[in-house]
């Protein structure tokens, strides 16, 4: 009797078992994807280094930006 | 017929308020995020020659020693619609102003750590503001930012190399 409902409900548990499986690798997925979307929440307290120069207009506006970002992360 | 002129006037009322409240204060989106940002610095390592490039788009080329500071204001906004208003404080880079750092840093969002790559003893220096806003702030309320600046030099007078002054974030 309870052999015969276990293989009764065997589809049932693999499908949820499988669910189960998929639930895992899409939460991976998602953390993956967030933690690739935010590197600076990965750097949150590390400090940002930039190469720019006035004289040409060079990295000065990508400075800001990224600190803009930054700010905007942390308030 | 006056009791619809009554209906139709507290309907138009309603409307008005509802298109209020989309623009009023509490939409985040309009309201700008307000944030103090202080650049630091040895002298003629180029902290006002940023402040200007991104406040005013210019590059004068002479050598004006600050004294003191000088305040300057400039908005960003990012793509996700959000007004970042800066309020930009260029610090003196000489030694006598050092004093007044704190009255600067302090309630900062962010700071701008300022080395010349032609001159070794300039990115030396900032070991001192580290330390400063490392023992004195907030680093997880604030954004500190190393900049290597005068990058359009020819290679022979660069004395700092990127990776060196990337070794020291």
């Amino acid at each position: 009797m309870w052999m015969a409902q276990s293989a009764r409900f065997r589809p049932l548990l693999e499908k949820v078992k499988f669910d189960f499986v998929g639930l895992g690798f899409f939460s991976l997925k998602i953390n993956l994807k967030f933690f690739i979307n935010n590197p600076g929440f990965a750097e949150k307290n590390k400090m940002m280094f930039f190469e720019t120069s006035a004289k040409n207009d060079f990295g000065i506006k990508e400075l800001f930006n990224s600190i803009a970002k930054r700010i905007h992360e942390m308030k | 017929m006056g009791s619809c002129g009554v209906k139709q006037a507290s309907t138009e009322n309603i409307e008005k308020i509802k298109i209020r409240q989309n623009n009023g204060p509490e939409n985040d989106q309009s309201k700008p995020i307000e944030a103090k940002l202080v650049l630091f610095g040895e002298q003629n390592v180029g902290k006002s020659s940023i402040a200007q490039r991104f406040c005013k788009n210019v590059f004068t080329g002479q050598h004006v020693a600050t004294i003191g500071g000088a305040y300057q204001q400039q908005k960003v906004i990012l793509s996700n619609g959000t007004t970042i208003k800066y309020h930009i404080w260029d610090t003196g880079g000489q030694e006598r102003f050092r004093s007044m750092g704190n009255l600067y840093y302090k309630d900062a969002s962010a700071a701008i750590l300022t080395y010349d790559i032609t001159n070794e003893k300039s990115l030396e220096s900032l070991n001192y503001w580290i330390d400063e806003l490392k023992n004195k702030c907030n680093l997880d309320k604030m954004a500190i930012c190393l900049v290597g600046n005068k990058c359009d030099v020819d290679g022979a007078e660069r004395k700092v190399p990127t990776a060196v002054g990337k070794s020291k974030i």
